[in-house]
């Protein structure tokens, strides 16, 4: 085992720090998210409200903490439904070749075909906006890619020698895949799963920003930059405080993936996406 | 090598097929319907009613699948019917006004993700080599519609050096204000691909350099500027092409958003049009056209990588 | 080709520095930042903002609404009515020219009506003009109309926006050539991007001092914002109230903003519950205060009313207190006495893409808490609303612009068989409907006056809904922008204006 890289321990700390901030935020917020303060609109940021005050005097800060749980459900949430669903497909188009490998891949070439915005808009203007349902739309979006990822893996595997060995000691197709295929596909599944979740929180995002997510009074961080923009000339930091934590927890997030790459395989530091 | 090509043409044939019948699926299943949307509120059911039967609504959907398929193959989107104007021609207009950002952002995105991951992979570790890492890290991080707002109120409300709306006719404006719009949501659409394609170009730099061919080159005493252009550099590209395939994708949704944002009137900002109208035929009409592109970028992709891979011994299998 | 390092650095600067010729205002072109795409060219079918201001630059009525709300000729010369209000007979201005050249003559005018008239057009405004029964053209610059009932304010209405007289041998080519008698010819459009039109240079008026005028569709707001500062725009169309604060501050920027009687509100639903019970209904006007939704809706662009009559309207109910305090303990109480103990828990549904009236949403959401309203927000596309929304839903957001009269913003809406009233929140009140008719028959406005108070007094203890306010328009213009007002039905009259 390396020795843990520099990288994941900076990302995978401050990504435990939102999380924790994320769990914690109802609570330890200074304001209510909700409150109308009507004396106290538009205010920029002080000593009271650490982010400043939007068009209804909510406190911006209080906000982006009530928030926070959103993107990092959507992102792992999401994620997850792509892996449940896409590593098995891709798995079972690997041993099984043939029809069904056939079928399986063209049926991923027609959803990779379309452009991830597009899906989710599609997938979303059919059903009632939410967080559950946004989560479900991003996840499928990336089943796709998770099926090819899984596929090559497999493939990679089975040529190895200890599944040929499994195979002349008579052990059947499912056995093989769990026993001696999934144990050894975690690697770079875990990496390409982390990369994913920086994919994940800017698709749910940008989907919430186009008003498809949860619902207001909901301070989702996309969310609240779409509603920050009738304000940005006159009071940029409704906008600027959510984008910046945004951007931080995409860098953070992206950095731990780099650094499970690092950790868990080297190899694939040179492969394309 | 032409099995290869037929059958990738093939499988790109059956996609974009599948893609009308999908497309059609999809808008049809969506709630609303278009009649209302042009009668406003207070219809009346029987006003509906003539209105869908005027424009066709009411027929079984495989039939209005097939007139629209077969009006597809010779060319014709039918009517928008929102705006009482053939569909065909707002698309295409749409689409080429799209085209003039796409084509400067990707040519952008070649030539500097290329150029500074090449250059970050021989000055590995100096200050700029350094300095470069961190701002791929930033840029990647950064969703699209933020960098608009982002850039919106530094360039254009703070600064007020750049105008904010994103279009004006190349020959009414004249070259340089067609150019200055461009600046603006040109530099939000390619400053994260640049930094995605950087990065590529430098790990797989990195990882050529250290491989077997090219010590095997250096022990033969072969000047280090032809290691790198003969040996090195052939091996980072061809991830790089791939991306860039894929990147075309994430443009494409990119272009959706900076086209609302900076008010250029593309194909991204017709399609959201046509979605909140519920215009079907140009609803259908711009997503085939961009889910064709989007499909042909692959296959071009694709092809170009076959085409690069024979001559290029690659470590490993790809991904 | 390498671009010297230093060279390179230098070209943003270079670019930026270049002179900004075409903004300088030799041209004489007016431009104009709208919000959303035109979707029609056709006066029958306009329903939005943009496209009415689309409408007043290449058409012309019978009769045009100055920007007091008063009417004037236009088209029509003079009219006479018969003492029983359903005859009136309009006399044609004579050597007014379309602009494909052919003069204006009766059967243009019984053709737009017709058409209006006809249901295979899809006209919204139909039943506005379902009093007309026959047209007669005795010689070609007279119009007589035979109305089936009574109206005193016939000539008000033949102002508005949806019967502009076109031209009857040019009906199909108006939804991408619109030909009209306005004071501007249409050029071209491009859909998303802009509409041009130039001077109408045979004009029955004084032809316009401006060369044309550019609608250019930006949506984003900041970016209207910034355009009209740095000199890329002239005019802003409909500022809204959230930055009419950061404009008023800008040097060469000036804004203008009226009164108006478009309003916004929350519809409710008065045949399904909970909104059925006008003991609930009533309890959400009393539980949030209206001036408190204004000033937190509006930032104080625009003032609480009963119903579509506007403050500054002289109909206005003004003995009518409007509280400036919720009285929550009286809303509890109808609740309670409405059968709801504890909280009530109703979707509200809101538009997405109208900040406004997502701001009137959140805000009522907020407010009504206290009183035991738990509205469950929905944002759904303003396209699905017509489909899902209208006359469905227990309780959504909307809002209506301005109509050219008093009965014609009222009677459709409130009448128990108006015509939108079905689609809407399904009101009846014997009182309204008696003002509303008696209203009608009256050319004396004293009269009226008295009647449109008691159908106020009416709504406030019988509300259809929650009619939050009637809100202010405003636009921003550019200083060298002279000679120009601010029409509170939201459309430019630009005979007279030019840039300096």
């Amino acid at each position: 085992m390396n020795r843990i890289p520099r990288t994941l321990l900076v990302g995978g700390v401050i990504v435990g720090v939102i999380c924790i901030l994320a769990a914690l935020g109802p609570w330890i917020a200074p304001f209510e998210p909700d409150a109308f303060n009507m004396r106290a609109r538009l205010q920029p940021p002080s000593t009271t409200y650490w982010f400043g005050t939007d068009e209804f005097g909510r406190d911006v800060f209080s906000r982006v903490l009530a928030g926070a749980h959103h993107s990092l459900l959507m992102g792992f949430g999401a994620t997850i439904i792509s892996l449940v669903i896409g590593v098995p497909l891709g798995l079972i188009a690997a041993f099984r070749r043939g029809w069904t490998e056939e079928a399986i891949m063209r049926g991923v070439d027609l959803m990779i075909s379309i452009p991830p915005v597009l899906l989710g808009l599609l997938i979303l203007a059919v059903t009632e906006p939410g967080l559950l349902k946004t989560m479900l739309a991003v996840g499928l979006v990336y089943v796709p890619i998770m099926t090819r990822v899984a596929r090559a893996v497999g493939l990679d595997l089975l040529a190895e020698d200890f599944v040929e060995a499994a195979r002349a000691r008579g052990e059947g197709g499912f056995h093989i895949l769990a026993r001696e295929i999934l144990p050894n596909a975690w690697p770079p599944l875990i990496v390409e799963t982390s990369l994913r979740v920086t994919f994940a929180i800017l698709l749910g995002s940008a989907l919430s920003f186009l008003g498809l997510g949860p619902q207001p009074p909901d301070s989702e961080w996309g969310l609240m930059i779409a509603e920050s923009r009738p304000f940005i000339s006159e009071a940029p930091w409704i906008g600027l405080a959510p984008g910046l934590c945004l951007c931080l927890l995409l860098i953070a997030v992206n950095v731990v993936g780099e650094g499970l790459r690092d950790l868990l395989d080297p190899r694939l530091r040179g492969r394309g996406h | 090598m032409t099995s290869f090509l037929a059958r990738r043409f093939a499988s790109v044939i059956f996609v974009l097929w599948a893609m009308t019948v999908l497309v059609f699926a999809i808008v049809h299943v969506l709630p609303g319907s278009v009649a209302h949307m042009i009668l406003g509120e207070f219809a009346t059911t029987d006003a509906i009613a003539a209105l869908e039967e005027r424009l066709g609504l009411n027929q079984p959907l495989y039939v209005q699948y097939w007139t629209w398929f077969t009006g597809l193959l010779r060319g014709d989107f039918g009517m928008s019917l929102t705006m009482e104007r053939p569909a065909g021609p707002v698309i295409l207009e749409a689409l080429g006004r799209s085209a003039i950002l796409a084509s400067i952002s990707i040519v952008l995105v070649a030539i500097l993700g290329i150029g500074l991951g090449i250059h970050s992979a021989t000055h590995v570790g100096t200050w700029s080599d350094r300095g470069l890492t961190l701002m791929q890290y930033f840029f990647i991080a950064v969703p699209e519609f933020f960098w608009c707002i982002l850039v919106i109120i530094f360039f254009a409300v703070w600064l007020g050096w750049l105008p904010a709306t994103g279009y004006a006719p190349l020959h009414e404006a004249g070259f340089w204000r067609w150019a200055q719009h461009l600046i603006l949501p040109v530099s939000t659409l390619v400053l994260g691909l640049i930094a995605h394609v950087s990065r590529l170009v430098r790990s797989s730099m990195l990882e050529a350099i250290e491989s077997r061919y090219v010590l095997a080159a250096r022990a033969k005493g072969i000047p280090e500027r032809i290691v790198l252009r003969r040996h090195a550099l052939p091996n980072a590209l061809l991830p790089a092409i791939t991306v860039l395939a894929v990147d075309v994708g994430i443009l494409i949704g990119g272009i959706v958003v900076v086209e609302s944002v900076f008010a250029f009137p593309g194909l991204g900002r017709m399609l959201i049009y046509a979605i909140d109208n519920q215009d079907i035929p140009l609803m259908m009409g711009g997503m085939i056209v961009i889910t064709a592109i989007y499909a042909l970028a692959n296959l071009a992709a694709d092809i170009l990588y076959a085409v690069l891979n024979p001559r290029i011994r690659v470590s490993g299998s790809a991904g | 080709m390498l671009i010297p390092r230093r060279a390179a650095l230098a070209l943003p600067a270079l670019l930026t520095a270049m002179p900004d010729i075409a903004s300088a205002q030799s041209s004489g072109v007016l431009r104009i930042a709208m919000s959303t795409n035109l979707r029609n060219l056709d006066p029958a079918k306009v329903t939005i903002g943009e496209e009415f201001a689309h409408v007043v630059f290449v058409f012309n009525g019978l009769t045009r609404m100055r920007a007091d709300q008063s009417i004037e000729p236009e088209l029509a010369e003079s009219w006479t009515f018969s003492p029983d209000l359903k005859t009136w007979e309009f006399k044609l201005r004579r050597g007014v020219k379309f602009h494909h050249g052919r003069e204006m003559v009766a059967n243009d005018v019984i053709a737009t009506y017709r058409r209006i008239l006809d249901p295979a057009t899809g006209a919204v405004s139909r039943t506005n003009y379902d009093m007309i029964e026959r047209m007669e053209a005795p010689d070609p610059y007279t119009v007589i109309f035979r109305l089936s009932y009574a109206y005193g304010g016939f000539a008000d209405i033949l102002s508005d926006r949806q019967v502009k007289i076109i031209a009857a041998d040019r009906i199909d080519d108006l939804a991408t050539n619109p030909i009209g008698t306005g004071p501007f010819v249409f050029r071209s459009y491009a859909p998303g991007d802009r509409i041009v039109y130039a001077r109408n240079p045979n004009s029955w008026e004084a032809p316009t001092k401006l060369d044309g005028v550019e609608m250019r569709i930006l949506p984003e707001m900041s970016v209207r914002i910034a355009a009209i500062q740095a000199g890329d725009l002239d005019v802003v169309w409909d500022l809204g109230p959230e930055n009419i604060r950061a404009l008023r501050e800008a040097r060469n920027v000036r804004v203008d903003s009226v009164e108006t009687a478009s309003w916004d509100g929350a519809i409710l639903n008065n045949s399904i519950p909970p909104f059925n019970d006008v003991r609930v209904r009533l309890a959400l006007n009393l539980a949030v205060s209206k001036a408190d939704v204004a000033e937190a809706v509006l930032f104080g662009e625009g003032s609480p009313t009963h119903s579509p009559i506007a403050p500054n309207h002289p109909f206005f109910a003004s003995d009518i207190i409007i509280p400036a305090r919720a009285d929550l303990t009286r809303a509890r109480r109808l609740l309670r006495e409405a059968g709801h103990s504890g909280n009530i828990r109703v979707p509200l549904i809101i538009p997405v893409g109208r900040p406004v009236r997502e701001r009137l949403g959140v805000t009522l959401q907020q407010m009504a808490r206290t009183a035991g309203f738990d509205f469950d927000i929905q944002r759904v596309p303003f396209s699905r609303y017509s489909a899902e929304v209208a006359g469905k839903a227990p309780a959504y957001i909307d809002g209506y612009f301005a109509r050219p009269t008093v009965d014609t913003a009222t009677f459709p809406f409130l009448h128990s068989r108006g015509s939108q009233n079905e689609r809407l929140w399904k009101y009846s009140d014997p009182r309204v409907d008696a003002a509303l008719e008696a209203a009608r028959l009256s050319g004396d406005t004293e009269v009226q006056k008295t009647h449109y108070v008691a159908m106020q007094r009416a709504m406030v203890e019988n509300p259809p809904g929650y009619i939050a306010y009637a809100q202010r328009f405003a636009c921003a213009y550019r200083n060298s922008v002279r000679d120009i007002q601010t029409h509170p039905m939201r459309w430019f009259d630009l005979r007279t204006t030019y840039l300096s």
